[in-house]
């Protein structure tokens, strides 16, 4: 049982089974359980770690459906608001602990079905040493409470497609997860079960109640589809493969083995679905319920099983294997619409697809910020105006037709070396200039060619206006040397290139 | 299928093969032939034509008539000042690879070996390589640029590849050569400057060239003449090994309104007088 101080109390905040059926309910204060339980073994909250945990298992859940999420512990979850039910209010049945999300859609085929699907679940769980039951429903709401507030002792429930109405009636109203104030009120007009209330008509209880008691019984019968769609990523979802294993498997080539199969059944399921990936995640599962994940990215949408198993072949290693691993899969996280395979004779065209596989390669080995392409922008400034950025950003199309005019440095110092400097007039270009104890003696100078800062640009730090030479010394070096007026203050002289 | 295409049929040399005076059909046999040589047998980089670096002196002082495509070659500035000149002169020499076969260009950047910045896109497209033909990689270690460039070598997917690297070793620049050779692809090195970590010129490499290039006073015209302003780019380039061939040292420049390669002129007295009468 675990207790925490919450307003100046300790309260309860959950117990295990054999605490409950003694009595004690969380909510209670800890003096109050002590009293019915002299026995009771304290242990104190740890909400941190729990929401760690459940992060955890929500990971693990991944071998189900690569969209998992811990559910948030600030929903007002009857069992685990702060407030302590009203005296008066009559017993609210505990809606159980912490919950997790899977959006299973198409995943269910993979394990034989959903009631099959379940039932692995909580067997794995239950091994793990968790005490769990899953509900499987058309809608959130409705699954989450069938789960959570039918009675018995199943571990898993499936609520049959346009059945939710008929499985939600005989729970408790708390199970439409509004909060025990409101479930305390219904109760006092009699509105016990959910079929009690949504035998009367909607908008009265609206008016009585508002928009809350609406929303959740709409999102509980999937009646107003634009209140919470039952999935938003419906084929992202399919676009997965998985493969489990009868015995454990650890060693490099077995792995190695098995992510080919999947890429080669990922790709086929992405063939017919007309889609690329862009970025894969392959998760390996453990026995030991820990995970490994792997992900790797493409710059241009891929369903090419050989190219995309490069680009995981070198990462491979990364994964540890642990006492083995009896499970994995492969999910397409992000994808784009890709054209049929080409196969076409054009030099042109396997060139372009060797550099892009050839880009990822490097990318996935030295990071995406590694891999840049050529970007120019319409700036004033030269740091801004081109630059490199990571090929995975879109480059846009380079309006070059400005920064053809002048001439610009081969080399780009980023940020900019102060020098010291000799000038013959006081707004003169510099005739002496010393750039990392090498003293320059300036023979051939152009200049100044003026760049004014963008005013409209509100992250621009510095607003002054660059006086930009192009200089030669002595031995021929060609240096691009500015200085930065802002009103009447001197400002010193920058090297910001050297020329070709 | 044969494994060998008989050697009278094909032309001499691949650089007069235009000029021949033969049939245009026969021409376009030898060319067809030769392709599917290259097809059958991997890239062999003796039926690629040279490219002629466009300055007739330098061209005809090199041992195969221009630059040999899937070949290594190697560009150090003489100083670090030099920076500046060496990439430029780098970018001048990919372009030519660039052009001819309208391909990449894969620029390895490491802040080890230039020190002087990041290569900026504007400046290069001036030496011909368009900044949507270009790819930068960013490392900061000579092992992780070396393995990149062989993979992007093994691909064949660059047109060129330039790659900064402060060590490479004989063994390192043989592996760079021979992946040059199979895939057609032109691999350049460029490395430190002399006498900063040790001489890299003193090393032994595979490179079929090694130039050394240092910046010179430019020769302005017209205009810039009369106002004191630089000309056009210029370097002095030290070819200090050639496979086959003779060194050589040339001043040449680069003549921005043709994009085109040039020997430069004698420094006129004029100038000479008043950097003397300045120092």
């Amino acid at each position: 049982m675990l207790a925490a101080e919450q307003r100046a109390r300790l309260r309860i905040t959950a117990v295990n089974r054999a605490a409950e059926r003694a009595g004690a309910r969380p909510g209670m204060a800890l003096t109050d359980a002590r009293a019915i339980l002299p026995g009771l073994v304290v242990h104190p909250a740890d909400p941190a770690g729990d929401a760690k945990a459940l992060a955890r298992l929500a990971r693990w859940c991944g071998r189900y459906s690569p969209l998992t999420s811990a559910e948030d512990r600030s929903d007002a979850l009857p069992g685990e608001t702060l407030s302590a039910p009203r005296v008066e209010a009559p017993r609210i049945e505990t809606g159980g602990g912490a919950g997790i999300w899977l959006d299973s859609t198409g995943c269910d085929h993979l394990f034989g079905g959903e009631k099959a699907m379940l039932a692995d679940m909580t067997e794995r769980l239950d091994r793990l040493g968790f005490a769990a039951r899953a509900a499987l429903a058309g809608t959130p709401g409705c699954a989450w409470a069938v789960a959570r507030y039918t009675p018995g002792q199943e571990t898993w429930i499936v609520v049959p497609p346009h059945d939710e109405r008929a499985a939600l009636s005989p729970l408790p109203v708390a199970a439409l997860g509004i909060g025990p104030a409101m479930a305390a009120e219904l109760h006092g007009l009699g509105l016990k079960r959910i079929g009690d209330v949504l035998s009367l008509p909607r908008a009265s209880l609206a008016a009585r109640f508002g928009e809350t008691l609406r929303a959740r019984l709409d999102s509980a019968l999937g009646e107003n589809a634009a209140a919470e769609p039952v999935s938003p990523f419906l084929s992202e979802a399919s676009l997965a493969a998985r493969i489990a294993f009868a015995e454990p498997i650890g060693a490099a080539d077995d792995i190695a083995a098995a992510a080919r199969h999947l890429l080669e059944e990922l790709c086929d399921r992405l063939e017919r679905a007309g889609q690329g990936a862009r970025r894969l995640v392959l998760t390996a599962f453990r026995p030991d319920g820990s995970v490994a994940r792997l992900a790797i990215g493409t710059g241009r949408a891929s369903r090419d099983p050989d190219r995309l198993y490069r680009l995981f072949a070198e990462r491979l290693p990364e994964i540890d294997p642990g006492f083995g691993i009896d499970e994995m899969t492969l999910a397409a996280v992000r994808h784009a619409p890709a054209g049929p395979a080409q196969t076409g004779l054009g030099n042109d065209r396997n060139r372009m697809e060797s550099l892009d596989a050839l880009i990822d390669l490097l990318a996935n080995r030295l990071g995406p910020e590694a891999v840049r392409r050529a970007e120019l922008q319409e700036s004033h400034l030269p740091e801004r105006a081109a630059g490199l950025v990571p090929s995975t950003k879109t480059v846009q199309p380079p309006a070059i037709a400005e920064t053809a005019a002048n001439p610009r440095p081969v080399r780009l110092l980023r940020p900019p070396e102060p020098v010291e400097t000799v000038s013959e007039e006081p707004d003169g270009p510099p005739h002496l200039f010393r750039w990392r104890r090498v003293l320059h003696r300036v023979t051939l100078c152009e200049g100044p060619e003026r760049i004014a800062s963008e005013w409209w640009r509100t992250d621009a730090t510095d607003d002054g206006i660059r006086d930009y030479f192009r200089v030669e010394d002595a031995d021929g070096g060609r240096f691009w040397l500015y200085r930065e007026e802002r009103g009447d203050i001197p400002r010193p002289w920058f090297l910001h290139g050297l020329f070709g | 299928m044969t494994r060998d295409i008989p050697s009278p049929e094909r032309p001499p040399s691949p650089s007069f093969s235009g000029r021949t005076g033969t049939s245009g059909a026969e021409d376009e046999l030898a060319a067809l032939r030769r392709r599917i040589g290259r097809i059958e047998q991997g890239f062999r980089p003796e039926d690629a034509p040279a490219i002629p670096l466009g300055v007739p002196d330098i061209d005809t002082h090199l041992p195969t008539g221009g630059l040999a495509p899937g070949a290594l070659y190697e560009i150090a500035p003489a100083a670090p000042r030099d920076a500046g000149a060496a990439t430029a002169f780098c970018a001048a020499l990919a372009a030519r690879f660039l052009q001819e076969s309208d391909g990449t260009l894969l620029w390895c950047l490491n802040p080890a070996v230039t020190d002087a910045g990041e290569i900026y896109p504007p400046a290069l497209a001036r030496f011909g390589i368009a900044p949507e033909r270009l790819v930068a990689l960013c490392a900061r270690d000579d092992a992780t640029i070396l393995q990149a460039m062989e993979d992007a070598l093994a691909s064949g997917a660059p047109a060129a590849i330039v790659g900064e690297a402060r060590d490479v070793s004989l063994t390192a620049s043989r592996r760079l050569q021979l992946a040059a050779a199979r895939n057609g692809v032109t691999p350049i090195l460029l490395r430190p400057p002399a006498g900063r970590w040790g001489s890299a010129e003193r090393t032994p490499s595979a490179a079929c060239m090694r130039w050394r290039i240092r910046s010179e006073p430019s020769r302005p015209r017209g205009w810039a003449a009369m106002l004191d302003e630089p000309g056009f780019p210029c370097w002095r380039a030290a070819l200090y090994r050639s496979r086959g061939g003779a060194p050589g040292d040339w001043t040449m420049e680069w003549r921005d309104e043709t994009g085109d390669l040039a020997l430069a002129a004698p420094l006129r007295d004029r100038q000479a007088e008043t950097a003397l009468a300045t120092a």
